[in-house]
Order: structure tokens, then sequence, then C-alpha cells
């Protein structure tokens, strides 16, 4: 009962002590992003050598990869877990590398943190400024001594639920042939197609 | 164009939608989604091979500033369906930002051609018809719909569509006789302007989906969803969609 108290205790400690640490860590994540990532690298191979690097250590791979395949990760077994993350990060880091190409150097504004209704997560409010303002939100979770993102959520377009309703929505036409989405993703990273740019 | 910005328009080319109190993929309500994709391939062929290359031809021959006067002014034009809708939906504070929207970009923004009140900082709330339908008490939007030519939607959104088509007064105007041609002109050119500022990013979409139909749908839902949050008196507990348990093992 006494640890539970603590962790309780703990928990909604979080917004007075995480705030900042967890702003600190977005605001050096997005200026390394744009100066090294973006800024830095001039072809596409560049872009995704960092990009690939960047993301195996901030995102929780593992995590969004058990989440976009819902009931059909438990299915599986390691051998094609990990043939499914690394095909899965493959394309994941074609398609980022290319939309962060399209940045222009609009300024990303992060404005507080929020926990989340999961143990141990925590929202981080940011927006793009405009008309509307675009409202970019991080959910992000502690690990090691910083942190790891598991969603991005753009003006409540969660990436993570998009790509499991893709996913499982893909399983489904497929009779749950897990080896066929593995296949289509390597498929699609192998052919990915650079957007031209104007 | 920024990162996020992109993606949202992406959410928003979608909107060229039914949620439930929590998005869960199983729960797509999708009944007549073998008709739906159906209308989808017809569209995506039209796009690639119709609207795509004139999009990219148009954004390639017209220069920025032209093709954002161009969209500034339809978008003044779709401003009285905005100010009834919010009338309809109690929402006092968007009807007087669109009023003031519109005084200020159809005299210092010469008709409409310049957006002087965004840079006024005057908010540009959109208002439309499905939304008021779901204020009035359509919450969940029935099936999910893909339209020719227009995209998703769903029964609600769908009729909403359809009145604030009808409450454009440019079409009252000029629906007779010859002056017809320049109603359907001015459908067309903003449909390509639409088009043009997301080319890159629907590109990427259809490079990187697995299923771009699903993908789409997915999109075009949550992002509804948020708009029809904004006009519903519910919590904020309720209104995040993005809430979901992430089923994180080991913790």
């Amino acid at each position: 009962m006494r640890s539970l108290v603590c962790a309780l205790m703990l928990f909604t400690a979080i917004p007075s002590w995480a705030s900042n640490p967890a702003i600190d860590f977005m605001n050096g994540l997005a200026q390394e992003v744009i100066e090294t990532g973006i800024q830095g690298t001039q072809t596409n191979d560049e872009r995704e050598a960092f990009i690939r690097e960047k993301f195996t250590t901030i995102l929780d791979l593992k995590s969004i990869g058990q989440f976009v395949l819902g009931t059909y990760w438990k299915k599986a077994d390691e051998a094609q877990r990990q043939e499914f993350l690394s095909a899965f990060t493959e394309l994941l880091t074609k398609t980022w590398s290319d939309r962060f190409s399209m940045y222009s150097g609009q300024e990303v504004v992060f404005s507080g943190t929020r926990n989340a209704q999961q143990k141990n997560q925590l929202y981080v409010d940011s927006s793009i400024p405009g008309n509307p303002p675009v409202e970019i939100i991080w959910r992000i979770r502690p690990k090691d001594k910083g942190y790891v993102i598991i969603d991005i959520v753009i003006e409540d377009v969660s990436m993570a639920m998009s790509y499991r309703s893709e996913y499982t929505t893909f399983l489904q036409q497929h009779q749950g042939n897990l080896q066929d989405l593995i296949n289509e993703l390597k498929k699609k990273a192998a052919n990915f197609k650079y957007s031209d740019k104007k | 164009m920024s990162i996020g910005s992109g993606i949202f328009k992406i959410a928003l080319m979608a909107s060229l939608v039914t949620g439930c109190a929590s998005m869960s993929p199983e729960a797509e309500n999708d009944p007549l989604e073998p008709m739906n994709r159906g209308i989808f391939e017809f569209n995506d062929v039209m796009d690639t091979y119709l609207l795509h290359p004139i999009a990219t031809g148009y954004r390639d021959v017209v220069p920025e500033f032209v093709r954002n006067s161009v969209g500034n002014f339809f978008s003044t034009l779709n401003q009285p369906a905005h100010f009834m809708n919010a009338i309809l939906q109690g929402q006092l504070k968007d009807a007087a930002s669109i009023l003031g929207r519109t005084s200020v970009n159809l005299t210092f923004g010469f008709f409409g051609l310049f957006d002087v009140a965004s840079e006024a900082g005057i908010p540009n709330p959109e208002n439309d018809f499905g939304q008021t339908l779901a204020k009035w008490g359509w919450h969940e939007g029935g099936p999910f719909l893909m339209l020719p030519f227009l995209g998703p939607s769903n029964v609600r959104d769908t009729i909403g569509l359809g009145v604030d088509a009808a409450a454009d007064p440019v079409y009252w105007r000029l629906r007779h006789g010859d002056e017809r041609v320049l109603i359907y002109s001015g459908y067309a050119l903003n449909s390509l302007q639409k088009r043009a500022n997301i080319l890159e990013l629907t590109d990427n979409l259809k490079s990187s989906s697995t299923d771009y139909y699903a993908a789409m749908r997915t999109m075009y839902k949550q992002n509804r969803k948020k708009k029809i949050n904004q006009v519903l008196p519910i919590s904020d507990e309720q209104s995040n969609d993005y809430e979901f348990d992430f089923e994180i093992e080991d913790e």
C-alpha cells in the first residue's frame, strides 16, 4: 500500500519536475534534426542515413511496431517481429526523410507538457504558427536518462493509429498473413520514389 | 511548407468521416467498403492521369503569389456559408471572426485577393454544415462514403457538402444561362488550386502506403473528428481521440 502511495505521488508529481526536461529534450531534438538532418544534408541518401540513425534512438520502435500490428503482433513469432520491425523502420525512414525534405524553415514552438492517461507517458504540446496554427502533439515516455517518442499527433491525426489502421486493414484483406505485409513494406521501401519538390 | 502543415494538408486533402468515442481500426464503420474502394480507384485514376498532371503544370507555370491570390479569392467566396454555419452552431466568436476577416479582405485585401486578415491575426474558422448537423445532435456521421471526385465523407457530411454548396451566393447569382460556365470554371480552378498545394504530400503518402485507401480513410476520419469536436460541448478527455492505450509491454 505504501509503495502504491509513493508511486501515485511520483506519478502526480510529473508535471512539476518533468515539464522542462521534456520540452528541453524536444527542443534539442528539433534543433538537431533541422540543423544537422535537414539543412546539413545535401542528398536524399545523406538525409536518409541521418534519419535512420536518429530513428533508432529517438523512437520507441518496438512499442510502435507492437501497437501498429495490434493482435497480429501477439500471433507473430520473434523472428517475424524482428523482420517486421526492420521493414517498417526502413519504410518509415524513407517516408519521413522525404517529408523532412519539404521543410522550409518554420519554427516549431513547444508550449507545455501533460500527463497521458497511461502511466509513465507524457504529451508535449507544440505548434507551428500560422492561420490556423498547426497543432503537433508528441507522445513520449522516459527511457534511460532521456525520452523516446511513441507517437506524433498532427491536428489530431495520430501517426501510430494511422499506421495501425492501414496495416490491420491490409492484413484483414490478406487473411492475416503477416509475411505479406512484411513483403509489401520491403517492396514499398525498395521502390520508394522521392517527391518532386518545387 | 512545414512538415507539420504538410501532414495537416494531407488530412485536409482527404477532405476533397464517422467518429466514435474512441477510434479503433477494427471499427472503421465502412460497410460499403467494396463500393468505396471502387470509387476511390476511379478517383485515383482521374487524379493520376488528369488532375495531378494539370496541377503540376499549374504550379510550375503560375507564380506562387498568383496561386495564393486564387486561393484567397475562393476562400473569401466561401465565407458566407461559414458565417451561416457559425450562426446556426451558436459559435458567435467564430461568426465575428468570419465577419471581420471578410470585411478586411474585401476592402484592404482588394476584393479578397490578399489575405490581410490572416496577417492581422484574425482566425479563419471555416465552419461547415456537417459540423452544424453534429451540433444539432447528429454526432456520429453514419457510414464512411467515398464520393466521386470529392473524396472521403460520410452520410451527414455529404448532406453538409450539398447545403454548403447551395449557400454559395455566387452560385445563385450566376446559375442561369451562359454565366453558369463561370461557376464551373471557378469550381475547376478552386480544385486545381487545392490539388496543387498538396502534390508532394499525396505523392509521399501514395509511395509509402501499403493500402492507400485505408491510409486516406483513417487520416480523414481522425482529422474530421477534430473539426466535429470543435463545436460539440464535450469534455477534453472525451474529445482526445489520440488518448488510446498504447499497450506497451513490460510496464
